[in-house]
């Protein structure tokens, strides 16, 4: 089995080398990018990643913006995207399942939930990671 | 001087100058009917009696009442009578029933305005005048001493119930008045706007806060109806007062004392809350007025705004260091093998990571004993130079930001608290290198000897404020970015922690500012008075930069460089 390689993009230069320590230590093959412009720009070409863990808060385009740029695409409209955020608040979380993500992770996390929530989200497949984001949005819509 | 003194007091005079022109006029008309003594009373009347009384009538005129004026008028009038009293008693002893009619309705005119002791020595005036009348007249028209006696007794006894009952009336309308002019001061100088509306929601009076609160420009809201002088609205629909005020039935259902959030458009499309409640009162003719209370409540508003977005700012600025430090540190403790250089970048992440945190858990403090007002200040002199200099050089070597130092060649000794001024500087100059795209920062200060102060001065050019960010910059927890493109981090709490240090050591902050050209933070500190020497040092005694020049041509120092 190859390596499941791994997109960590955060503005925080010590949370990209976090990410990247302990993914690289769990067999992820990992690069980084320190914003959305610069993701996005490392996602146009056809060398995909098999995951993205992709920060909100950052300069310029934001995490929701490249979500959803991300999901405009054809190419890139089935590829995982785990996010990775301090915004944790049920509103928070419903929009980034209702953007298409396929995990979402608050900050701070535990370093194996971190491995375990991308082992869990790349063992699924396109039906099921559909369904879990249906299922998600129904959830914390009636939270609301 | 209350309204029903006045009432009263033009009304006696106005029957006097009646009566005294009905005498005189018919009196001298008839005057071959009279002897001779009738007719020299009327004379009497008619040359003395009426110029007096008319002349007292007019000063009481509507329009005029002058305190002095009315004094007279209500001393003078009964004096007047009892003087035209005494003339008749001498002149026509014969009609001493009328007379003492006539008298005793003077005593007690007197004794309802006068004050009891003068009513008092009018009623010995009138006794006494009345006896010597008596002592005058040809002793067949003496009237009997039992029927005098009998008459002092009846006089005294008007004197007391009269001005006891007058006495009592005046309690009752100075109490009312004072009442009435309490409740117009509490009316115009309560900062609640108040409107009253009749039953259809017509404005009838506001107080004026309400008439501020309406803003018509001077013209006055009366009559002009409740959802248009006011334009109420509850979430987004508009309260409908035609059919009776809904305030009002929220009030009656219980809720009377805590209002209703509600908010009206400003004319600039700003929304302004408010906290409005109503109650009913009934009018002179048992109508229904509609008494409006209405509390501008923007600032609380934006209080409370504020505090939620700190408390979700914070939240997310404690939360970016714990998530290093706790992964690094979980990645340590599961990893013992991992390579050593990437140990030593997890611990300098962890190390640094905690340095911030304990930071913003500083600046919380600081900000939470600002508002409990537990921040004293203890100011000394203090030379600023070494100080700017030393702060400069240490972000200078940390951020590996380019400083410009402007600092005058003098003595800057200032009045304050070294601690809070390095705080103030350290905030400013943090604040500068964070904001200022990756371009120098300028530290300056001189001597403003006109004003007595020690100024110094922090500008970047970085992305500056608009100027309601400038306006705004100062709040607490209010931060110029607040979405999820926000290029800097923070709590919003750094320049309202400046400006209260900058507050409590008696100095002044401003800041000049422009989008996209950079923001210069000017402190102004009481100055301390040096020696001779030092004060004869020039003002312009600072390092020319290439860099200044390049700063002016950004517009970034709008004064000039001392």
């Amino acid at each position: 089995m190859t390596a499941a390689r791994a997109l960590v993009v955060d503005d925080a230069h010590d949370i990209r080398l976090l990410a990247d320590l302990v993914l690289s230590m769990a067999g992820f093959k990992v690069t980084a990018a320190s914003s959305g412009k610069e993701a996005l720009a490392m996602l146009a070409g056809e060398d995909l990643p098999d995951i993205v863990l992709l920060d909100v808060q950052m300069p310029e385009v934001d995490g929701w913006e490249t979500l959803s740029r991300l999901r405009a695409d054809a190419r890139t409209a089935d590829l995982p995207v785990v996010l990775c955020t301090v915004k944790g608040l049920p509103e928070d979380t419903l929009r980034g399942w209702t953007l298409g993500c396929d995990g979402y992770l608050g900050k701070p996390f535990d370093i194996v939930g971190l491995v375990d929530e991308l082992h869990g989200v790349l063992r699924r497949d396109r039906a099921e990671r559909e369904a879990l984001r249906r299922r998600r949005v129904a959830e914390l819509a009636a939270v609301r | 001087m209350t309204a029903p003194d006045l009432t009263a007091v033009r009304a006696a005079a106005t029957a006097r100058v009646v009566i005294a022109a009905t005498m005189a006029g018919g009196g001298l008309a008839l005057a071959s009917r009279w002897d001779r003594s009738v007719t020299a009373l009327f004379v009497f009347v008619g040359l003395v009696w009426l110029p007096w009384s008319a002349w007292l009538l007019a000063i009481t005129g509507a329009g005029r009442g002058r305190r002095r004026d009315l004094r007279l008028a209500i001393y003078g009038g009964p004096l007047g009578d009892v003087a035209v009293i005494f003339a008749a008693q001498c002149l026509v002893p014969w009609a001493w029933g009328l007379l003492l009619m006539a008298a005793a309705f003077v005593i007690s005119l007197a004794a309802s305005l006068w004050r009891r002791r003068d009513a008092w020595i009018l009623y010995g005036l009138c006794v006494i005048l009345t006896l010597l009348a008596q002592s005058v007249v040809p002793a067949t028209q003496r009237m009997a001493a039992g029927l005098l006696v009998v008459f002092a007794l009846a006089l005294g006894g008007l004197v007391v119930v009269v001005s006891r009952i007058a006495s009592g009336h005046r309690r009752v309308a100075v109490t009312s008045h004072r009442f009435q002019q309490k409740a117009e001061t509490i009316l115009a100088r309560v900062a609640d706007g108040i409107v009253v509306t009749d039953g259809a929601g017509v404005v009838l009076e506001t107080n004026p806060a309400g008439q501020r609160l309406i803003g018509l420009r001077g013209a006055s809201a009366v009559g002009v109806p409740c959802d248009r002088a006011l334009g109420l609205r509850e979430g987004e629909r508009l309260l409908d007062c035609r059919n009776g005020c809904p305030l009002l039935a929220a009030a009656s259902l219980g809720d009377v004392s805590e209002g209703r959030e509600v908010w009206r458009q400003l004319p600039d499309g700003r929304r302004q809350p408010l906290l409005a409640s109503a109650f009913a009162v009934s009018d002179e003719q048992g109508g229904v007025e509609v008494v409006h209370s209405l509390r501008d409540i923007t600032r609380l508003k934006e209080a409370d705004e504020a505090k939620t977005l700190f408390l979700a700012t914070a939240s997310h600025e404690l939360k970016t260091p714990v998530t290093v430090i706790a992964g690094f540190a979980d990645t340590i403790r599961r990893y013992p093998g991992m390579p050593e250089e990437r140990r030593a970048e997890a611990v300098e992440a962890i190390h640094r990571r905690a340095l911030e945190l304990s930071s913003i858990v500083d600046r919380l403090l600081l900000s939470s004993k600002i508002e409990g007002g537990r921040v004293k200040v203890d100011v000394h002199p203090v030379d600023l130079r070494p100080l700017l200099g030393e702060r400069a050089n240490a972000l200078q070597d940390a951020s590996g930001r380019h400083m410009i130092l402007q600092i005058a060649a003098e003595p800057l000794v200032a009045q304050a608290d070294p601690l809070a001024l390095r705080t103030v500087v350290d905030h400013l100059l943090d604040n500068a290198s964070k904001y200022s795209d990756g371009g120098p920062v300028v530290v300056g200060a001189r001597r403003d000897r006109d004003k007595s102060q020690i100024v110094f001065w922090v500008s970047d050019i970085g992305i500056g404020m608009d100027e309601d960010q400038a306006r705004r910059c100062f709040d607490k927890f209010w931060q110029a970015e607040s979405t999820d493109v926000r290029r800097f981090g923070g709590t919003g709490i750094g320049l309202y922690i400046v400006s209260s240090m900058v507050d409590a050591m008696g100095g002044r902050i401003s800041v000049e500012t422009a989008v996209g050209r950079g923001s210069t933070f000017t402190v102004a500190l009481p100055m301390v008075p040096v020696g001779e020497l030092a004060a004869n040092l020039p003002d312009e005694a600072v390092e020319p930069s290439a860099m200044t020049d390049l700063m002016r041509q950004f517009g970034v120092l709008t004064r000039g460089v001392m």
